[in-house]
């Protein structure tokens, strides 16, 4: 591939839905599983590479924060302003749903600064809601009777007071 | 708009991805949350109970201070009610909107009411010392406890009166963490008085049981000379400042700062800045400032010196400030790099800035200021080898 740098060349990554999506290489490098798998790889990658457990929507999103986080990062002064109100306006577009979608997406292709990210932003929503919210979001479902659960509320009764209404 | 649980399992497009997430993701984000809401969420499900107690995640959930939140124990020493407050709001909002009565942990064997001293705080637990002849250990927010007597080594001092006065004076105070063993250890070296010899008494959380020695302290620290009690736990290792009494003359050699290694159990000495090391000056404290060990006292030009060891063991990095307020008793290194304290002549929060040496005020004052620790939230459990069948 003379003639053609590094940073220039492009890989094409498959989603569940088939969508083919090309992306520089110094963008792959931070999805690393899909770096782990060139680095495996003796020839050249040519062939788009299938992710079987990513949609298209959420890579479309990873995509859309890692570009838009190396524009921010290259540049002569520092964007951290607009860094700041970029990720702000990343984490409310999305839904609840989304959003875990993407944390199980980010987590599979091995994003690290993303998902950290991603982590704190459900943290914030979390934290001070109440145990109901929480189990309707993360989809999970009660499996204390009502006595453990009552016996549990009183003691740590103390933790309950300022909790946010739904 | 959150699409119902049941419509996305029939939408085939959303089938593979889990609704629930996966432990350790969820793990991932439990590391975000304060201490004190991770608390509330052990009710959600009893895999998110067993993730939230789960041993491991309070040690690392503390150890990488993602979310840290530090209060503030206050005791006044009478017989109102020990509180505590948020830290990291206190400055701002003044002491009654952050403050939470506590209440110090019950002991059945304890027939005397004689009062509780705050000693020194260590991962999340407290050190009390409980009047005749109690020590305390305590987590003020997962109220877990453990109650052991010091009986045989305050014995020589029975009717001198409160044990507090005497423990100043003729003993030194330590409790600490010792990694390698995972172990919580308290340290109590007093002198015996009829044989005039010096014990060290290390008391381990894990066995729950003393082992006594006598010691050689370099430089006799327990006869008359001014302990900075507690000691100060910092870099596994617990420090004291020892200064020379007013009235011994200085061939006792100046002040000091005696360390004891957790790990290698024994004592070492380390020195003080020349400049302050022969001069007598009322009885200061070490506190420990932005991860940086530091001496403070005030000195007779009615403001309060402030050496902070910019690098640890380092002599040359010792660095002297001077705060313009009489009995300033620095409490900790704000994110901007102030040091914060209180201004014990007007019972209130303090700020001084080291850039520009001005000093704030907060609003909002406190009804006595004597004993008071700063500690950070934890939950993580004593240990407890020693017991069978635990709950």
């Amino acid at each position: 591939m003379s003639g053609i740098s590094d940073t220039e060349r492009m890989i094409t990554l498959k989603t569940v839905e088939g969508t083919l999506f090309d992306v520089k290489s110094s963008i792959a490098k931070d999805l690393k599983t899909v770096q782990a798998f060139i680095d495996d790889s003796d020839d050249d990658v040519t062939s788009p590479i299938p992710l079987p457990n990513v949609f298209t929507r959420e890579l479309s999103r990873i995509l859309d924060y890692l570009n838009n986080h190396h524009r921010f990062r290259s540049g002569i002064e520092k964007a951290d302003e607009e860094m700041a109100r970029y990720d702000a306006e990343f984490a409310k577009s999305m839904s609840h749903e989304e959003l875990k979608a993407l944390i199980l997406a980010a987590n599979y292709l091995n994003v690290k600064d993303l998902l950290e990210f991603l982590n704190q932003t459900v943290a914030d929503v979390i934290q001070n809601k109440s145990v109901e919210f929480v189990r309707n979001f993360f989809g999970i479902e009660n499996d204390y009777t009502p006595e453990e659960e009552e016996k549990l509320r009183n003691e740590n009764e103390w933790a309950f007071n300022g909790v946010e209404q739904d | 708009m959150d699409m119902d649980v049941h419509s996305n399992k029939k939408n085939n497009i959303n089938i593979s991805i889990d609704d629930i997430l996966p432990a350790e993701l969820v793990r991932g984000i439990l590391m975000r949350i304060p201490i004190k809401n991770l608390v509330r969420l052990r009710c959600v499900s009893k895999l998110w109970n067993t993730l939230i107690s789960d041993p491991n995640l309070p040690k690392s959930h503390f150890d990488l201070s993602l979310a840290p939140s530090h209060r503030l124990l206050l005791y006044p020493n009478d017989s109102t009610k020990p509180t505590t407050f948020d830290l990291d709001a206190l400055f701002l909002d003044g002491p009654s909107k952050t403050s939470t009565n506590v209440s110090f942990p019950p002991n059945k064997e304890n027939q005397s009411d004689d009062g509780f001293y705050v000693f020194n705080s260590c991962r999340g637990f407290v050190a009390l010392f409980e009047e005749p002849h109690y020590i305390v250990i305590w987590n003020p927010l997962t109220r877990s406890h453990r109650v052991f007597s010091c009986e045989h080594a305050v014995i020589g001092y029975k009717n001198y009166g409160p044990m507090r006065k005497l423990l100043e004076r003729s003993a030194m105070f330590g409790f600490g963490y010792d990694a390698s063993e995972d172990d919580y250890l308290v340290l109590l070296a007093w002198k015996n008085t009829r044989e005039m010899e010096d014990y060290l008494g290390l008391f381990s959380l894990r066995t729950n049981s003393w082992t006594n020695s006598k010691v050689t302290l370099p430089n006799d620290p327990l006869k008359k000379r001014i302990i900075s009690l507690p000691g100060l736990f910092l870099n596994g290792t617990i420090h004291w400042w020892i200064a020379p009494c007013f009235g011994t003359g200085m061939d006792v050699g100046g002040s000091i700062i005696l360390v004891f290694d957790m790990i290698e159990r024994h004592f070492w000495e380390m020195p003080v800045p020349k400049e302050i090391m022969t001069n007598y000056h009322p009885p200061g404290a070490l506190v420990e400032l932005g991860g940086c060990l530091a001496i403070c006292f005030s000195n007779f030009d009615k403001k309060t010196d402030i050496w902070i060891m910019k690098e640890y063991r380092v002599q040359s990095s010792w660095t002297a400030y001077k705060i313009p307020c009489f009995l300033f008793r620095p409490l900790y290194l704000s994110n901007d790099g102030d040091i914060i304290g209180f201004d014990m002549l007007k019972s209130c929060l303090a700020k001084y800035n080291v850039n520009n040496g001005e000093m704030l005020q907060s609003s909002g004052k406190f009804c006595g200021l004597n004993d008071f620790c700063m500690y950070t939230e934890s939950l993580l459990a004593l240990p407890d080898d020693f017991m069978e069948g635990k709950e």
